[in-house]
C-alpha cells in the first residue's frame, strides 16, 4: 500500500531526472538548421557556379568559364574574410551569433565542456593530410569517369568531411547532433545505389549536377529530421520542466 | 525534512537546477520560457540559490541588452547529488517498509 503512495510522486521525479537528457537532445539538434542554412547554402551556391563552369568550358567558352571560376573563388574569399572580421570584432562566431538570433524568442544555452572531448593536436594534421589525399583521388576520380558516376567517385571525401562535426564533438561553433550523420549516410546510399545499377542521376546537360543535388537533398533530409527532432525535444523538455508546483515565489 | 535541503528540494529551484546540470550554461530568457515563469517568480528563485552558492550569476550587455546567464557550481552540482541519493534512500524505505 505504502509503494502505491508513493509511485506518482516516483513517476515525477523521474520526469524531472529526465529534464538533462531532453535538454541535451534539444540544444544538441537546436543549431543544426540555422547552421546549415548559413554554412551550406553559400557552398552549395558557390559548387553549383563551379559545375556550371565545368560544361562552359567543355563546350569551347573557356573565358566565360575561367571568369565564373574566378567570381565563386572571389564570392568564397569575400566571405571567409567576412567570417574572420565578425569573429576577432564580436569575440563569437557568426554561426553562434546568427542561431541565437534566430532562437532568441526560447533563450540562449551553452553546451558542457564535458561533453566536448579533447584530442591531440597532431590528430587534426592527420585529418588534414587524409582529406587532401581523398580530395585528389576524387577529383582524378572526376577526371577518369563520367558526371553520373561522381557521386560514388565523391561518397568517401563527403562522408569523412560531414562526419566530422559529429565525431569531433567541440570543433564546430556550435553542436551537432548525432542526426547530422543522416547526412553522410544518405550520400553514401545514393552512391552505392548508382554503383548497383540504379538510375538515380540526372541525364544530359545537367548530369554534372547529380552530386550538388544529391548533397542538397540528403542535406535537407539530415536537416530536417534534426529540426524536427529538436522541436519534440523541446516540448518534452518544456512539459518536464513545467509543473503546476514549479510557481509560489521564492520562499 | 529528512536531511533535504531546502533550497533544492523547492520545485521550482529543483527544475532550475535540474536544467543548469545538463549544460554549461543558460540565459534568464532561457529558463523563464523553459520553466514557464514569471520574471519576479524566476528572479525570486535564481536569488536564493546564488545566495546558498549552488548557482553562479554573469551579467552582460549584448549591444544595449542587458543579458543574464546562469551556471550551476560544484557545491550545487555536489547538493544536487545528494539530493537524489537522499530520495532515493526514502524511496527505498518506503518501498521496503
Amino acid at each position: 500500500m505504502k509503494a502505491n503512495m508513493t509511485e506518482p510522486e516516483n513517476t515525477q521525479d523521474n520526469d524531472v531526472r529526465d529534464i538533462p537528457k531532453w535538454e541535451r537532445r534539444y540544444v544538441w539538434n537546436r543549431p543544426t538548421l540555422p547552421s546549415v542554412v548559413l554554412g551550406v547554402v553559400p557552398i552549395l551556391i558557390l559548387f553549383g557556379i563551379l559545375f556550371c563552369a565545368v560544361p562552359l568550358i567543355s563546350a569551347g567558352y573557356e573565358v566565360l568559364g575561367l571568369v565564373t571560376i574566378a567570381v565563386a573563388v572571389g564570392l568564397g574569399g569575400l566571405g571567409m574574410w567576412f567570417l574572420r572580421t565578425y569573429q576577432r570584432r564580436t569575440g563569437r562566431s557568426i554561426e553562434q551569433a546568427w542561431n541565437e538570433w534566430v532562437y532568441r524568442q526560447e533563450g540562449s544555452v551553452s553546451v558542457s565542456e564535458e561533453t566536448r572531448k579533447r584530442e591531440a593536436p597532431w590528430v587534426k594534421y592527420l585529418l588534414l593530410g587524409v582529406g587532401a589525399l581523398l580530395l585528389a583521388a576524387t577529383l582524378a576520380g572526376w577526371r577518369l569517369t563520367p558526371p553520373r558516376y561522381w557521386v560514388p567517385v565523391s561518397s568517401v571525401l563527403v562522408v569523412f568531411v560531414l562526419a566530422q562535426p559529429v565525431l569531433r564533438p567541440g570543433r564546430s561553433a556550435t553542436p551537432t547532433s548525432w542526426l547530422f550523420l543522416l547526412w553522410p549516410l544518405l550520400y553514401a546510399l545514393h552512391a552505392v545505389l548508382i554503383l548497383v545499377g540504379v538510375p538515380l542521376y540526372l541525364t544530359g546537360p545537367y548530369e554534372v549536377m547529380t552530386m550538388c543535388v544529391s548533397l542538397g537533398v540528403c542535406g535537407l533530409i539530415a536537416t530536417a529530421t534534426s529540426h524536427l527532432y529538436g522541436r519534440y525535444a523541446l516540448r518534452r523538455l518544456r512539459t518536464l520542466a513545467q509543473s503546476s508546483d514549479t510557481t509560489g515565489g521564492g520562499q | 525534512m529528512n536531511g533535504l535541503d531546502p533550497n533544492v528540494h523547492q520545485p521550482a529551484r529543483l527544475r532550475i537546477l535540474m536544467l543548469l546540470s545538463g549544460i554549461d550554461s543558460a540565459d534568464f530568457n532561457f529558463l523563464r520560457t523553459t520553466l514557464d515563469l514569471s520574471n519576479g517568480n524566476l528572479s525570486a528563485h535564481t536569488r536564493r540559490l546564488e545566495e546558498a552558492g549552488y548557482i553562479t550569476v554573469s551579467k552582460t550587455f549584448e549591444g544595449r541588452m542587458p543579458r543574464t546567464t546562469y551556471s550551476l557550481t560544484k557545491v550545487g552540482r555536489e547538493q544536487l547529488d545528494e539530493y537524489w541519493r537522499i530520495m532515493d534512500e526514502i524511496r527505498a524505505g518506503g518501498a521496503a517498509g
